[in-house]
């Protein structure tokens, strides 16, 4: 049944309006085209801006900052004396405001790293369920590395530079390797001889995530992401939200089985207050009763997309889209 | 009980949004976005694996 949902939501305008925007905000966070070409990264005054994603700003064509990276910089030290100076005010405000206005939409439309995954998970294979006692606990290895790897070790640490140590960039962060080593080792041939057991370790790290996307739907979102860990902190009360009406619901269960993040959607009334979702809007569109809406919560939309309803649909759905 | 909830819900989205401004303008004075421009204009060596 699961596998009827997964091609009849792949196919609905609805996704295909998320993958556009998906396109979209990649160019966006990553437009500085000369970077590819052998040129100096961006240098201006943009990058001082903390971008909602994760997206490395080493990366030739990143116009912002990592709000990850730029976390732990500042967390790091090295700029001023007094603890004042190694508190994220600035990053983390940004944070904040990113988690309460979108929360994990900001997963389910706009991480480029999120479209890869999306797309990786598209190849034709075999996929894996985890069972629930193993993915359970490993939903929360990503708040573990959100809190040693971002925010312990950078500020505890002394790198040769007398600085923090920006463990989760240098030491996992596929999203780095991917748009970050790659294409910079590609565009400077003269880092690749400074390439060493470390950029090894990443592309180990890089290598398991993209097999781990081909297998398991958002698997770097759902067990490693600490980006995704802090805005699901918001879930409950970011501005744009998953709404199940308990009064439509007919129990069929194709909100969850299309799910790429597994949330039973039919156990929420109400809001849809997961901190697993990522807003994808995959329920509401393969949704034949129509009892899955998203907006804002001053807007509610209807969704069910009527090309992916069940023939029992009614034509309340068509005119409420 | 609903109306509370919501009341408490919008309450707490109110505050976070506060704390949210606050800590930006706070940053802001402290020379934070400057510090962030500093590293992120060159190129990490860390986050690329190099080291």
């Amino acid at each position: 049944m699961s596998g009827m949902h997964r091609d009849r939501i792949n196919g609905c305008p609805g996704q295909h309006r998320r993958f556009g925007v998906q396109l979209v905000m990649t160019v966006l966070f990553n437009g500085y085209l000369k970077g590819f070409s052998g040129e100096r990264i961006y240098s201006g005054n943009l990058k001082s801006l903390c971008v909602p994603v994760l997206n490395c700003y080493a990366c030739p064509g990143a116009l912002g900052s990592c709000p990850v990276g730029a976390l732990q910089t500042v967390i790091g030290g090295g700029h001023g004396s007094g603890i004042l100076s190694r508190i994220p005010f600035y990053a983390l405000g940004s944070l904040m405001l990113f988690g309460i206005l979108l929360g994990r939409l900001v997963c389910g439309f706009c991480c480029p790293f999120g479209l890869i995954q999306d797309l990786l998970h598209r190849i034709p294979h075999r996929k894996i369920k985890l069972p629930e006692r193993i993915d359970h606990p490993l939903r929360k290895l990503k708040y573990i590395i959100l809190a040693v790897l971002v925010l312990l070790i950078p500020a505890l640490s002394l790198n040769r530079a007398g600085v923090g140590v920006p463990a989760f960039c240098e030491y996992l962060c596929p999203a780095g390797t991917l748009e970050g080593g790659i294409p910079s080792l590609l565009a400077h041939p003269e880092l690749r001889n400074l390439a060493g057991a470390l950029f090894g370790w990443k592309a180990l790290v890089l290598a398991a995530v993209v097999i781990g996307a081909v297998l398991i739907p958002r698997f770097f979102c759902r067990y490693l992401c600490p980006l995704g860990a802090f805005y699901g902190l918001f879930s409950r009360l970011s501005l744009y939200q998953i709404n199940r009406s308990e009064d439509r619901c007919s129990r069929c269960g194709a909100c969850s089985a299309v799910c790429p993040m597994t949330v039973d959607v039919t156990s929420f009334s109400g809001f849809v207050s997961s901190p697993e979702c990522i807003r994808c809007g995959r329920c509401r569109d393969v949704c034949p009763e129509g009892a899955v809406t998203s907006g804002w919560l001053v807007n509610d939309k209807a969704g069910g997309c009527v090309s992916c309803s069940s023939s029992g649909g009614t034509a309340d759905r068509s005119e409420r889209r | 009980m609903e109306r509370l909830s919501r009341n408490k819900a919008r309450s707490a989205r109110i505050l976070i949004l506060g704390l949210a401004a606050a800590g930006i303008l706070t940053g802001m004075s402290l020379g934070e976005p400057d510090i962030i421009l500093h590293k992120a204009v060159i190129l990490c060596l860390e986050c690329i694996g190099i080291g």
